[in-house]
């Protein structure tokens, strides 16, 4: 048994019948971790939801696997993942946008506009119809925010992540089932050709639908709810052009996937302190996004921050396979709240999400003329 | 058409071979004999292609023993 110790950057913190995990937060120290995959593997699962269980998941899906299995899934999916690939969805996106914009009346909640943007993506993607993302929606809650009253079951945090799981496991094989059927030339269809089993198939949907759901809504809402907190909305809406570097700040500032895990394969160190085989450890990214060694005023959202090279996609071989597209549906919706809404206002309280992984905002009622 | 008794012992046949365990009891519930989600996929997969027969995924996933399975496979047909 290790004693957690106050004190330093790499901390030993115990979980009560879980063993435990070293929380690692200083940039440096977090890149490190994600750089090096044969000491830190991906296969014992990657969120501290995980932590102590067996991964079913090890080796099939290829965000819990390690190179070179890891490769042999990702490489044919990143080919339609590039910033070059992602920009011909451009245009639907931009249309999905315009259509939850455009019937908002001068009142309305932030959050709930902002979680409905993966619907811009995971139809062209995915083949899932913007109808059924309500109530995808809040299965990927479930499983990524158990503890968030919102979407936590009379039964426990425990029961709610595993209905959620198993809600999205019975969608995704039913969307499997319809692109055998029907095949739309997706990354369904493409992970479906592929040498693996079924499961291993649905498996990999459940990254891609999870990677694109939970995330991404959070960052133009945290990044609103701070402009509006200081008072800096209408200068960032007067400056369309300078959105290029104002998302990649939005995504440092916000980093809404918080955490990332991984298990010491061997005898190691981590910023100096020593690490055992076996061991979990977990990257905490919105703390390294902030380390001061790195980011001068950490705690101001900048859109003029340069350089940014910020953890929020992560980093190493499991960066973020979905960046391209999160950074464009990112600006396009900055682009046209922007243009519809010169100017805002908070009109209630911001409610924050409860959750180990997700970090962002659930509520935000706001006020604003459109233009 | 099957009869009832023939698809229980067809797909307790399959779910034996996925789980590894033998026998298989009409109520026992897949993820607590240690079927977990892939292997759920995967079994839906073989009962599709080997008996011909689309149970409902939710079913499976939710309510994961093979009465649930055949009287959901009945009521279909
Ligand atoms: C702002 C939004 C997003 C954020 C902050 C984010 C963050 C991340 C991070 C930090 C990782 C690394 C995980 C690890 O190291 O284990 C990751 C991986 C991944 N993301 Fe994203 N993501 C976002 C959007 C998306 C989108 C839109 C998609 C899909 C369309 C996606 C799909 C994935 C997948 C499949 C992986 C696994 C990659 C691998 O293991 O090789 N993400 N994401």
């Amino acid at each position: 048994m290790r004693v957690p110790s106050a004190a330093g950057p790499v901390r030993w913190w115990p979980i009560p019948g879980r063993g435990g995990f070293w929380a690692v937060t200083r940039y440096a120290d977090v890149a490190a971790v994600l750089a090096d995959h044969t000491r830190f593997t991906s296969t014992g699962g990657v969120m501290l939801n995980m932590l102590g269980r067996a991964e079913p998941a090890r080796d099939q899906q290829f965000a819990a696997s390690d190179p070179p299995r890891h490769g042999l899934v990702r490489g044919p999916l990143q080919r339609r993942m590039t910033a070059r690939a992602v920009r011909r969805h451009e245009d639907a996106i931009r249309a999905h946008v315009r259509g939850t914009l455009a019937p908002l009346a001068d009142e309305f909640d932030l959050a709930e506009v902002t979680a409905g943007l993966p619907a811009a993506f995971l139809g062209p993607l995915m083949g899932i119809p913007p109808a059924d993302w309500p109530a995808l929606r809040r299965l990927v809650a479930m499983s990524v925010a158990e503890d968030d009253p919102d979407v936590t079951l009379p039964a426990g945090p425990e029961a709610t992540l595993e209905r959620g799981h198993r809600e999205l496991f019975a969608y995704l094989l039913g969307l499997l089932l319809e692109h055998r059927r029907h095949p739309r030339g997706d990354l369904v269809d493409l992970l479906a050709a592929l040498p693996l089993r079924p499961g291993a198939v649905v498996a990999n949907c459940y990254s891609l639908l999870l990677g694109g759901g939970a995330a991404l809504p959070h960052v133009p809402t945290a990044t609103v709810a701070e402009l509006l907190r200081s008072g800096r909305y209408a200068d960032w809406a007067a400056r369309p052009d300078r959105l290029g570097g104002a998302v990649e700040e939005a995504l440092r500032y916000t980093s809404p996937a918080g955490h990332f895990m991984r298990l010491a394969t061997r005898d190691t160190t981590v910023g100096g302190v020593p690490v055992a085989a076996g061991d979990a450890v977990v990257v905490w990214l919105g703390a390294a996004n902030r380390d001061e060694a790195v980011f001068t005023d950490p705690h101001r959202l900048d859109p003029l921050r340069h350089p940014n090279r910020h953890l929020a996609f992560g980093d190493g071989r499991h960066y973020c396979l979905g960046a391209a597209m999160a950074r464009l549906t990112l600006r396009v919706f900055f682009e046209e709240l922007f243009a519809r809404y010169p100017v805002l206002h908070l009109a209630g309280d911001v409610e924050r999400v409860r959750s180990a992984w997700l970090g962002g905002v659930k509520r935000m009622p706001v006020a604003g003329r459109p233009r | 058409m099957r009869t009832r008794a023939e698809l229980e012992s067809a797909i307790s046949q399959l779910w034996s071979e996925k789980l590894a365990v033998h026998p298989v009891g009409l109520y026992d519930n897949f993820f607590a004999l240690g079927g977990d989600s892939l292997l759920a996929a995967d079994l839906l997969m073989d009962i599709y292609e080997r008996l011909g027969v689309e149970v409902d995924a939710g079913v499976l996933f939710l309510k994961p023993t093979i009465a649930e399975l055949v009287d959901d496979v009945l009521a279909a047909e």
